[in-house]
This record gives C-alpha cells, structure tokens and sequence, in this order.
C-alpha cells in the first residue's frame, strides 16, 4: 500500500494483476455485458490511479477499490435510464448429486439467478459484495458506502426477498 | 425443501466465475500513467462520492456548487476562444493557488483532461514541468492560433510558426540535455 501510495508502477501492475478478474466479475454479476463490464473494469482502475491519495492507511486495498468499483457502476446506470442489465452466464452449473437432484439445483439456480437480477441495485449489490464477491461484511459495507448496520438490513432484505422467491 | 439460500448463492457464484479475456489486464496496465497523479481530493464527481460518503442529494448539491462557481468563473462555459486567456491564472485558481512543482503535473494532467473532456484537443508535455519556455499544454483556439502553458505556467498566444519553432527550441535543449 505504501508503494502503491508513493506512486510506485509496479505496485499499481500488481495491484491490476490481483483485482481485476474480480472487479470484471463484480460488474457481471452486478448485470452489465461483457463488453461494459471491461470498459467500467478499466474506468475503476483509471479512477484508482486518479484518487490514490485517498488510499487510506489501515483500510483494505479490496473495500477502497470496489467502492471505486460500486461507484462508476452506479454512475454508469444513473447514466442509461434505459439501463437493463444483462442475464447472468451460468453455463457450468456444478454437476453433483444424482439426475433427479441436479434438475431441481437447476431449476433452483434459474431461479434465484432471475430473483436477483430483478433485486433493485442497492440490494442486489449487498447480496453480489458478500455472498459472491466475498468480502467480510466491514469491508462489503465500506465497498457499498453505507455502514454496517445499514448494510446488514439490506442483506437481510435481499435474503428475505430472495427466499420467497426460490425456496417455494 | 431444497438447498439453503446461502448454498445455492456460493453455487451460482460458482457458476457465475465466467473466463476474463486474457488481455484485460495489459489494456488496464497500459493506462496507469508515467507517475500516479496525487490529486487534491474532491476535485471530481468520483472523489467527491467515494471520499465524502454523502448522500445522492448532498452530492448533488456540492456539483451544483461547483458547477455555479466554474459557470461563474469560466463565463457562461464557453469553452473556446478567449476563456483561456490566462493559463497561469487559470491553473492557480483550478488547483488552489499554490501549485507548487511536487503536485504540479498531477494539476496540470488533470487541467489537459479537462481541455481533452471538453473536445479542445490539446497536447501535454509532461517532461516540462518547471521548465521556463518549454511548452507543457498547448491547444487550438478558433482563430487557429494556439494557447501555450508554458513550464513555469506563464501563458502565450502563438501562431502555428512560433509553435514549431518552440518545439524545435524544445527539441534542441532535450538533445543537449
């Protein structure tokens, strides 16, 4: 973090080495396209480069850059009212269990593949930061710029919403 | 009943790890600039959400703020022509005042993608930061002469003769150099 603070090159190489499958994988599962989730992959990293000095020391190099992340998402659909996000790729549905079982895993995943997207965002990012982007709660809230009480309401929203709609 | 809520979310995340493109990385690393800029916080829209945590609305009201105070300062927002009359001013006000060398390519960087957000297509050469007569931005008005900011952030109005020879003068000291 230091050196990446110091404006060193090749702390903000690695920096793009260790994040950026992660933060592309964020955008997708937030529902952007292929193509817009590697151009606001490459927007969050520019932003990084522009507010390095607002990397603070003690807070985790993971919640600074996915609440750059979380912002120029956000930006991007305040951006495009006509904004609809885009389904969810989940060709390799895991194959466990026996047939019968992996039909209602299927049918259970659509489902919740289509729940979430139809989350609204604020709720929806809650679910993608912790569950499959897995930050701790500390660090998904910061990434979502709300606190952690705040944060853990919306989680709990979005799993009660998303029960009702999977587990029937 | 089937599987729990939080089961079925780590296989869908699972499911979800869909391949990067192999290349995303080096278009990404292509961009980190020569010297990360150490910009004074809260000069963008970005800075201002990430680095304040206010609301929408209170966020909305510091942009139009600011929107009214460079409305006022820049006249109107027309861009071209004589708006840039005073680089040096214009630099100093943007970036505080007190520009001193050690923040000054990120205020400058930062003022040469503003021109370039505002389409005046402008040129940077960042290797002029400090240097007296050697041109550090310059663009092109719409009377076809140029605006030059000079290293020291004097300002000059050339045509596009002078600007080729300040660039050979450029050229010449580098050579020396």
């Amino acid at each position: 973090m230091a050196q990446l603070k110091a404006g060193d090159r090749t702390a903000a190489a690695e920096l793009v080495e260790m994040y950026y499958q992660q933060i592309y994988r964020y955008m997708r599962r937030l529902g952007h396209s292929r193509q817009i989730s590697e151009d606001l992959t490459q927007e969050s990293f520019f932003q990084a480069w522009c507010c390095i000095n607002q990397l603070r020391n003690g807070r985790m190099l993971s919640s600074w850059l996915y609440s750059i992340a979380t912002n120029i998402s956000r930006l991007y659909q305040r951006r495009h009212k006509d904004y609809e996000t885009t389904e969810l790729k989940s060709e390799d549905v895991p194959d466990i269990n026996d047939a019968s079982d992996n039909v209602s895993l299927d049918e259970q995943l659509e489902r919740l593949k289509m729940s979430l997207e139809n989350l609204p965002i604020k709720l929806k990012e809650t679910v993608v930061l912790h569950y499959m982007q897995q930050l701790v709660i500390s660090d998904a809230a910061a990434a979502a710029g709300v606190r952690e009480g705040t944060f853990k309401r919306r989680l709990n929203r979005a799993l009660e919403i998303l029960r009702g709609q999977v587990m029937w | 009943m089937g599987e729990e809520i939080e089961n079925l979310l780590a296989k869908l995340t699972d499911a979800t790890a869909e391949a990067v493109r192999p290349g995303l990385a080096s278009d990404i690393k292509q961009q980190i600039p020569p010297r990360l800029a150490l910009h004074k916080s809260g000069t963008n829209t970005i800075n201002i959400m990430v680095d304040l945590r206010v609301s929408k609305f209170a966020a909305a009201a510091v942009i139009i703020i600011a929107m009214a105070l460079m409305a006022h300062f820049f006249g109107n927002g027309d861009f071209s022509g004589n708006m840039y009359q005073d680089g040096k001013a214009i630099v100093k006000h943007f970036f505080g005042g007190d520009a001193k060398e050690a923040n000054l390519w990120g205020a400058a960087s930062e003022f040469y993608g503003h021109l370039s957000h505002k389409g005046m297509n402008a040129v940077f050469y960042d290797g002029s930061i400090g240097q007296k007569e050697a041109v550090l931005i310059y663009w092109r008005l719409a009377d076809g002469n140029y605006k030059v900011i000079f290293g020291d952030l004097s300002t000059k109005t050339v045509n596009a003769e002078e600007l080729i020879s300040l660039q050979s003068q450029m050229l010449q000291k580098n050579r020396k150099k």
